[in-house]
């Protein structure tokens, strides 16, 4: 579904991603791993199209959309949950959520709408207040069913988990197992290792942007490095 | 000295006055929430807006009505080409190429102004029926006075449920909040930027005759004070706040009427260094504007 192919990024003159490869095969979870300023958020801005890659191919669909603009890849199906859930504060709920079905023109988003409601059903509760009054938790929610209003086939997630309560991590994982249960493709960045080695068919690590190992999840987790690195020894 | 109805008539041209300001607040509170750019050159549209309903009614009589559709629709084929000759280009550059941008685009219009109309003012008149007075008691009010109120009375509220109740409104927005979540989310910022300049023109320009018909002159450096005060306004209400541009604009324009009318004859000349000493006070207890949001710092 998704493929890319030798990417390199820059951010001006420095160099963010090095030839990086990486393919998410349709129906599958799939998380991209690794340290603060590895690359990972820059990967997925490469998918979005916040970012053009100098050099690669970013191959959606069998199409290469590298030099496409971000709202012709949300039209395509692609959405994201951002870094830092990013939602839009001085906008309510409900209009949160109609801002993730944006590009759609089809007859479905009420129907959508009533599924994301069902998923979350706090954010029906709280549809006509503003976001920027929802705890961390619920604006993660948020955030998810704004990403799903957009009805993707490929959903990029961001650290899903950061910043949240212990108990609402659980819940947001669940959350991605439904998802993709539904037949949504998933590009998952986490740090936490543990979390996303549960819910992936298939790990990259992402290192100074490089992709230098990538595996099952139960191969990756068992290298002495990661263990080192991730997972407290 | 100081009659009831002396003061009342002085208080609706200082409302009239502010409408106007506030009027073109709007217009640069808007850009200035998605592109953070202070639109030096808003004023140059002001003045162009009055020239060219001034060459279509006084010159060719095209009919009023008419011609302030005209008037409308050139405002906004203004602003497509403010942004894709001045702007589109600058995306992702900071503010500061924005700014000067936008101050060398000033000049340009107002030379080219001066080039083509020369630097004689022009008598601007609205047709005959703008200037009938509709008497209230002791106080009477002319038709472009309330022409001028009720057309910025709409124009707000028409504005304000646009940003409501609509999806270019609402993503306008979104914007306005996050340019890069909202490009995240598939909304093409390129036409929301561009409907915003489309917006603010159009509704500088159709200032542009309410300014010279209530003033009956016009000339090619009137921009200027124009642009200025009108920034002055945005800065008093809260930048990026629509209801505090609003709010700003009526102070700004019933507080300069009020100086010039309720001081001493020879303190007139100085209404523009009361105005602004009115903004160094409002900044000075209240850093954000009267209705702003604490800008939030963006690393």
């Amino acid at each position: 579904m998704l493929k890319l192919d030798k990417v390199d990024v820059y951010y001006g003159a420095i160099q963010a991603l090095r030839g990086v490869s990486i393919k998410v095969d349709e129906g599958k979870v799939v998380s991209l791993i690794g340290a603060n300023g590895a690359g990972k958020t820059t990967t997925l801005k490469t998918v979005i199209g916040l970012l053009k890659p100098k050099k690669g191919k970013v191959i959606y669909k069998g199409e290469n959309i590298a030099h496409l603009s971000s709202h012709k890849r949300v039209k395509m199906g692609i959405s994201i949950v951002p870094e830092g859930r990013r939602i839009f504060s001085r906008l309510t709920v409900l209009e949160n959520l109609m801002i993730g079905a944006y590009t759609r023109e089809d007859k479905g988003i009420k129907d959508d709408l009533n599924f994301v409601m069902d998923l979350f059903p706090i954010l029906r509760e709280r549809e006509n207040q503003l976001a920027g009054t929802l705890s961390g938790g619920e604006q993660q929610m948020l955030a998810i069913a704004r990403a799903l209003m957009g009805r993707p086939e490929l959903l990029l997630m961001d650290e899903p988990s950061l910043g949240l309560a212990p108990n609402i991590v659980i819940e947001v994982y669940k959350t991605i197992k439904e998802i993709n249960k539904r037949g949504v493709t998933i590009l998952l960045v986490e740090q936490n290792v543990n979390m996303a080695q549960r819910v992936s068919s298939y790990m990259y690590v992402l290192e100074n942007g490089i992709v230098n190992i990538s595996g099952t999840p139960q191969n990756v987790v068992s290298l002495d490095e990661i263990k080192k690195a991730y997972l407290g020894g | 000295m100081l009659s009831a109805s002396y003061f009342a008539q002085q208080l609706i041209n200082g409302i009239v006055l502010g409408s106007m300001y506030s009027l073109l607040a709007l217009g640069m509170t808007v850009v200035y929430g998605i592109l953070r750019l202070i639109n030096f050159a808003h004023g140059a549209f002001v003045m162009l807006g009055a020239f060219f309903i001034y060459f279509l009614t006084s010159l060719w009589n095209v009919p009023f009505p008419l011609a302030l559709v005209a008037l409308a629709i050139f405002g906004g084929v203004m602003g497509v080409f403010y942004d894709t000759v001045g702007f589109r280009k600058l995306r992702g550059r900071g503010e500061l190429p924005l700014l000067i941008t936008s101050l060398g685009i000033y000049i340009f219009l107002e030379n080219l102004a001066k080039m083509i109309f020369s630097p004689q003012s022009y008598a601007f008149s609205a047709p005959d029926y703008f200037y009938d007075r509709i008497s209230l008691g002791n106080v009477s009010i002319a038709n472009i006075d309330v022409f001028t109120i009720a057309s910025s009375i709409i124009i707000v509220v028409a504005f304000s449920l646009f940003l409501r109740k609509t999806k270019v409104g609402i993503a306008m927005r979104a914007t306005a909040e996050d340019l890069e979540a909202a490009r995240m989310m598939g909304i093409n910022i390129d036409k929301v930027i561009l409907t915003a300049f489309i917006i603010g023109t159009a509704i500088a320009a159709l200032t542009g005759f309410m300014w010279g018909a209530k003033y009956s002159s016009i000339q090619y450096n009137i921009g200027f004070m124009i642009g200025v005060k009108a920034f002055v306004a945005v800065v008093i209400g809260g930048l990026g706040s629509v209801a505090g541009s609003m709010l700003g604009g009526y102070i700004l324009g019933i507080a300069e009427i009020l100086t010039v009318g309720l001081l001493p004859p020879g303190y007139a000349p100085y209404r523009d260094g009361i105005v602004f000493t009115l903004l160094v006070i409002i900044l000075l207890t209240r850093p954000s504007g009267l209705l702003g949001q604490k800008e939030e710092v963006r690393i």
